[in-house]
């Protein structure tokens, strides 16, 4: 019972979305579309209207954060093989102090390969509480919230870094989804920087100034 | 008349206070807070916004007095000896004659930053005061009055606890060495209000600026080593949650020595009541407070120069590229005739040319033009090598290169005691040894090293002493191997810093001196951690007499769990200079008593290695 209420509750979060990411696809360029995607309202019926609906992945990200940094190079390589696999792969910032133009300052810094959205006023991540940055999220476009942790195992804890990679957690999900399948393992614990609670007053204390700011 | 009379009846009304006073009579031992061996070290912010590492300034210093004030509460004192009354300035200058420093403390409840800086102001009072905003010294030292004073060795040991009454005498007996932990009446006509430090209350500006400034912000701040600001309260809010997570699992501040393995110049600990205080104020919404209540923010050097401008500069020759993403890259870069003539060198100091890809830097000189033949032979700056590639080595009589220090983000720069430093022979190239890791930004580095030359003549000069074995065989999965080796010191020495070195299998170094006492003295017990790889500096070179052992035993995990093993699945490991190799040594800074000596250690030193590698 409980795994279906979770399976029905990630569904309409997917929902939500992917119609919020359909959205930001319609602009061009990085630079109005987060505002757009993260300014939509009425998510679900778009996706209704939306018959274009992928596979898709969400990585939750810092433009401060150093985990995210170091990982840019491995999601570049996840966000090419992602076509192939019937999949969108988006780069999502909800801190409060990201702004568009320190989101395209990190995208060409570090030489990002795929579309990065500001999540004004942390409304993604209020939905779907990353623990920190970077965290990934794969939805199956029927199933809905397939996986959620981290991108692979390279970190083992903040600052200890695996000299060999041996487990591929973002990558395995992907691929069991465009095989049709349930991803093997569903959640993983992601190393990085912790986001604290998003329903406390902390991380969303001063966002709407903020959130203002990136729009003028 | 009249005035003399008015100053004799203000005698005897602080006489009568002083008795009424004396409500009880209490023990160091009772009093002493948990934790007081944590005080010497301390790093803390002055009102006048001075970054200070109690009892570490200005070298190491016999001891440290510390007095607990209130603004509201003036203290004069009564001398035992003269009846006179004398100025906390007077007592302080005092104090600082001797050798030892005399630090003022605010710890109150409701005294704000503005108020502490008027009443010094006020005062005129010429030594450092410290608001113990977060209360970590209250803490510690456990006080509960104003008014009552510390004297501390500069091993935190306790030497005498009591009110203000006297303290001259007792300085001077303790500068003396003549002290005893006597019991001290303590006046309670100003009892010490602690900080209010409810999860409710906490806040950035009155509780946790002074404990970021003091401990984090020397990295972590624009053209910092760290990876991102805490410089004002909008930084550290943002990484709030970030900053409890480091700190409660101490990773942050970065400090690999067992806590109990005893105490160096440049650890870097919080306290557990810190700790708790960071959780307590982010669990609380991590407020920002009044801003009236904070201390100003230290002023920072944006030369990148931590002791101000070397006398010498030595920059790469030219910058290197690095990548944004692939292995760490390990390169030499050679500078042809760096030191030209013969230097006494006091201090030394490197500034990475990009902070956020230089991992660590080893230093070398090398009088056999080895190393810049070396780089002729590859087009691009500087030469990669597992190794030194042969321009150093260890034994070889033909070695004509000499290791000259390290640098690793969060190490204190090099800075021996007066007379004390390395005489350094003209004729040299240099070379850095430099360690980047890729950050997933391309960018380039031009690093420099600063040497500081001694003002007055060298008397001391520090060699280098290696121990260690090449007889590594670590096979693969086995995730407890352990290496011992030793050597007997023919030869008195002091010993000044140890740092040990291993790979990425290396998980522990213990190393112990055994007196020809009997007496077992810890050197060092701390986990390995290939990044954050460094020397362990002693608070005073520490005394070993010839015929004393140094022991060491070096602690391996080839097992798939390590998680910096090179190899997936593990394979076996052998000696050898490559990172996916491994090494077991530890280097000693070490004073020796004459240069007959120094070659006596040295001997003893390979005739170690050579005992310990043979199969």
């Amino acid at each position: 019972m409980k795994r279906t209420l979770r399976y029905v509750q990630s569904f309409v979060i997917s929902l939500s979305l992917i119609a919020l990411i359909a959205l930001g696809k319609s602009a061009q360029g990085a630079s109005t579309m987060g505002v757009t995607a993260i300014d939509a309202n009425g998510l679900i019926a778009e996706f209704d209207s939306n018959p274009d609906a992928q596979n898709l992945v969400v990585v939750f990200l810092g433009t401060q954060c150093v985990i995210s940094r170091r990982m840019i190079s491995r999601l570049n390589e996840l966000a090419a093989m992602a076509t192939e696999l019937n999949f969108d792969f988006y780069g999502l910032f909800p801190n409060h102090w990201d702004t568009l133009n320190s989101i395209n300052t990190f995208k060409r810094e570090y030489e990002v390969g795929f579309p990065l959205l500001l999540d004004r006023e942390a409304q993604v991540a209020k939905r779907l509480k990353p623990m920190v940055s970077p965290e990934s999220f794969v939805f199956d476009k029927n199933k809905g919230l397939v996986y959620r942790g981290r991108i692979d195992n390279r970190f083992v804890s903040i600052g200890v870094l695996r000299n060999q990679i041996t487990r591929h957690d973002l990558f395995d999900a992907m691929q069991s989804v465009s095989q049709g399948r349930l991803p093997a393992i569903s959640e993983t614990e992601p190393v990085g920087c912790v986001y604290g609670d998003w329903d406390g007053n902390l991380t969303t204390k001063k966002s709407i100034q903020h959130g203002s700011h990136a729009i003028e | 008349m009249k005035i003399l009379l008015k100053k004799w009846l203000w005698k005897v009304e602080l006489i009568l206070i002083a008795l009424a006073c004396q409500i009880s009579v209490v023990g160091a031992a009772e009093v002493a807070g948990e934790g007081i061996e944590q005080i010497v070290g301390t790093r803390v912010i002055d009102v006048q916004g001075n970054r200070i590492q109690l009892g570490m300034d200005e070298n190491v210093l016999k001891a440290v007095v510390i007095v607990f004030l209130n603004p509201t509460c003036s203290p004069l004192v009564m001398d035992r000896s003269t009846n006179d009354v004398r100025s906390l300035n007077e007592i302080s200058a005092h104090v600082h004659k001797l050798g030892m420093k005399f630090y003022g403390v605010v710890s109150d409840i409701n005294t704000s930053w503005a108020e502490v800086k008027e009443y010094v102001d006020s005062q005129g009072l010429g030594f450092p005061v410290i608001l113990d905003g977060d209360g970590n010294l209250a803490h510690l030292l456990n006080p509960v009055t104003t008014s009552e004073v510390f004297v501390l060795s500069k091993h935190s040991e306790l030497l005498r606890h009591g009110g203000l009454s006297g303290i001259s005498e007792i300085v001077t007996a303790v500068s003396k060495g003549e002290f005893s932990q006597e019991r001290q009446s303590i006046s309670k006509d100003c009892p010490l209000r602690r900080p209010d430090v409810t999860e409710q209350s906490l806040n950035y500006n009155q509780h946790i600026a002074g404990l970021i400034q003091g401990n984090c912000v020397e990295c972590h701040r624009k053209n910092g080593v760290a990876p991102f600001h805490l410089e004002n309260y909008i930084q550290a809010r943002n990484f709030a949650h970030v900053i409890a997570h480091v700190t409660r699992e101490r990773i942050m501040p970065p400090w690999k020595a067992d806590s109990d393995s005893g105490h160096y110049l440049n650890e870097r600990l919080l306290t557990q009541y810190q700790i708790d205080l960071i959780q307590n104020w982010v669990k609380g919404g991590a407020k920002e407070g009044d801003a009236a209540a904070a201390i100003p923010a230290p002023e920072l050097d944006v030369s990148g120069w931590r002791l101000g401008q070397p006398d010498i500069v030595i920059t790469m020759p030219e910058a290197f590229d690095i990548p944004s993403s692939g292995p760490d890259i390990y390169r030499y870069f050679v500078v042809n005739d760096a030191i030209p003539d013969d230097l006494q060198i006091a201090m030394i100091d490197f500034k990475p040319g990009d902070p956020s890809v230089v991992h660590h830097s080893n230093f070398f000189v090398d009088y056999g033009k080895k190393a810049r033949k070396m780089d002729e032979k590859d087009p691009k700056p500087g030469f990669s090598v597992f190794g030194t590639g042969g321009f150093f080595s260890y034994w070889d009589e033909d070695s004509t290169a000499a290791g000259l220090g390290a640098w690793a983000p969060s190490g204190n720069p090099v800075r021996y005691a007066d007379g004390i430093g390395i005489k350094l022979p003209g004729g040299a190239d240099f070379v850095f040894e430099v360690h980047y890791h890729p950050t997933g930004k391309k960018t380039r580095d031009l690093s420099q090293l600063g040497i500081y030359l001694s003002e007055k003549p060298i008397k001391r000069a520090v060699s280098s002493l290696f121990v260690g074995t090449s007889q590594i065989d670590i096979p693969a999965g086995d995730a407890n191997y352990r290496r011992q080796f030793w050597i007997e010191l023919p030869a008195n020495i002091e010993l000044v810093d140890i740092a040990p070195h291993m790979h990425y299998l290396g998980t522990r170094a213990e190393v112990d001196a055994l007196l020809p006492s009997g007496k077992t003295v810890s050197l060092l017990k701390a986990d390995w951690d290939f990044r954050w790889q460094g020397a362990y500096y002693y608070r005073e070179p520490l005394h070993l007499p010839k015929g004393t052992r140094i022991s060491a035993m070096m602690r391996y995990d080839n097992s798939a769990d390590n998680p910096y093993n090179p190899y997936s699945p593990p394979t076996r490991a052998t000696w050898g200079w490559g990172t996916d190799q491994e090494m077991g040594e530890i280097y000693l800074t070490v004073l020796s008593e004459s240069d007959d000596d120094l070659k006596k250690l040295q001997d003893a030193a390979q005739q170690s290695w050579y005992r310990s590698s043979a199969p």
